[in-house]
């Protein structure tokens, strides 16, 4: 037995970034599960969608499961709709900022559960980022859907934030391949340093922009992405080196 | 000062050789129409030209046929994208094999929209309209070119942004400066011998135009140097007020109602 999904209003929205604003403040108090069904603060959808208070142990299993629910209703509906992103990251509040330490919950910046539509921000967005890699690359990129739902890695910062990386699923493939670790089910350690160490996945950005300007990425698998790679990620390369 | 150099041995075909035009649909995908003119740029026969469409996470390919038989395919739609969104394009003519080497190509071509009066003016801000909360303006600074977005939710904002007196005086002088500033002041970009299609280019263009004559500012870091670049920025904006009778205009709409 599910809830009818429903969309937050203004009113809803700038409550619900009032308790952001209080738990950054320190005030430890119930998040304002009241107001996903107060019709001052919340409205319903013109089509009725049900979604049940599932456990998603990481990003590809809430990215699926609401690429389900939501998917039928097309990316006009559904991707810049803040209202109803809001309402839903609050329905999951709990594992999108799970009390830590002495029931202490730090929810890091508003744009993380209030949909922000300017580009930068846009990906950062707890839900709203795994959607849509999955939408675009479904379950070929673990690397950047591995972690648990509070988490935005390094890899989703690097990586998603580039419009022409994400929505190339060669480039996007290549990046799997080097940096995730099927059998750990997670990321490779040591790719994700923030310096210009070969092979790295900064590296791995510079190199790719540059390639971009003699190759036709676009029409590559990740395969053949990698294979274009210098010596440096090597390493990285592992099984997949190629000829 | 910054030069652009090609050392990808890519050729460039010039924006007045691409037309893309884009026929909004108000129920259903919008799709475009695109003509390509690629005589007397030396590239092989063989050669796959393609044009890429995109904005922020949306991006669809489209094949074009070969250089010597262009083609549009049948799906020219730009699915789930609002009939107002600003979608770029790119156009790629790609060596013919496995690994494809891009040998010509031409990008951030801002499309012309059917349903807004044809121009041969080249148009330097391209417009956005997205969602943006409680604010009625932003200008997108980081985006090559500079964007200026406007409330999606606010009606009829697109002919307010195009007529308003208000609008005009409030918003415009102040785009002007800011992008100038990315330009002159951050970027240092001063070349007037760049590529004609660069963005800067043609705002530099722009911004002697409204001078009246060809001048521009030094190059270089400094504080003076930065100095006399605001000045010569203020003097760009004050032609550009001047120019489009912006203070007048706000004026006499503001005495209109007396």
């Amino acid at each position: 037995m599910g809830d009818v999904v429903r969309v937050l209003n203004e009113e809803g929205i700038r409550r619900f970034q009032g308790y952001l604003g209080d738990l950054r403040q320190g005030v430890q108090v119930d998040p304002p599960w009241d107001i996903l069904t107060d019709t001052w603060c919340s409205a319903r959808l013109q089509r009725q969608v049900v979604i049940d208070k599932l456990v998603f142990k990481r990003k590809l299993e809430a990215a699926r499961y609401l690429e389900g629910v939501l998917g039928p209703f097309g990316s006009r509906a559904v991707d810049q709709h803040v209202g109803l992103w809001t309402w839903i990251t609050l329905y999951y509040f709990d594992q999108l900022c799970p009390p830590a330490a002495r029931g202490m919950r730090r929810p890091g910046a508003d744009y993380r559960f209030i949909l922000d539509l300017d580009f930068r921000r846009y990906y950062r967005h707890l839900l709203v980022g795994p959607y849509t890699i999955f939408k675009i690359h479904k379950e070929k990129v673990p690397l950047l859907l591995h972690a648990p739902l509070q988490l935005v890695t390094k890899f989703n910062e690097e990586l998603g934030s580039r419009q022409g990386f994400i929505t190339n699923r060669g480039v996007m493939e290549a990046a799997n391949y080097l940096y995730f670790d099927p059998k750990k089910g997670k990321a490779k350690s040591g790719a994700a340093v923030t310096t210009r160490k070969p092979g790295t996945l900064i590296r791995f950005v510079d190199v790719i922009q540059q390639l971009d300007l003699t190759y036709d990425l676009h029409s590559m698998t990740g395969r053949e992405v990698v294979s274009l790679l210098p010596p440096e990620f090597d390493e990285w390369r592992g099984q997949y080196t190629l000829t | 000062m910054i030069r652009k150099f090609n050392y990808t041995g890519r050729k460039r075909i010039p924006r007045s050789r691409i037309t893309i035009n884009l026929v909004p649909v108000q129920r259903g995908p919008s799709y475009f129409e695109a003509s390509i003119d690629l005589t007397g740029i030396d590239l092989p026969k063989r050669a796959e030209i393609f044009i890429e469409a995109y904005r922020r996470w949306f991006f669809k390919r489209f094949h074009f046929g070969t250089v010597d038989r262009i083609q549009q395919p049948e799906d020219r739609y730009l699915e789930d994208q609002d009939p107002r969104a600003l979608i770029m394009f790119r156009v790629k003519v790609v060596e013919p094999g496995a690994r494809g080497r891009i040998l010509a190509g031409a990008d951030r071509i801002v499309p012309h929209r059917t349903d807004e009066k044809p121009s041969d003016k080249v148009s330097i801000l391209p417009v956005d309209f997205v969602d943006l909360g409680r604010c009625l303006w932003r200008l997108d600074l980081e985006s090559d070119p500079p964007i200026l977005q406007l409330n999606s939710t606010v009606e009829e904002i697109k002919d307010v942004a195009r007529s308003d007196p208000n609008f005009m005086a409030l918003v415009y002088p102040e785009v002007v400066r800011q992008v100038l500033s990315r330009i002159v002041v951050e970027e240092d970009y001063l070349d007037f011998e760049a590529d004609v299609d660069d963005w800067q280019t043609q705002w530099l263009t722009f911004a002697t135009n409204m001078l009246g004559y060809r001048h521009l500012p030094p190059s270089g870091d400094s504080e003076p140097v930065r100095q006399e670049k605001f000045r010569w920025i203020d003097d760009v904006v004050e032609a550009f007020c001047s120019t489009y009778k912006t203070l007048d205009k706000f004026v006499q709409i503001r005495h209109a109602g007396d």
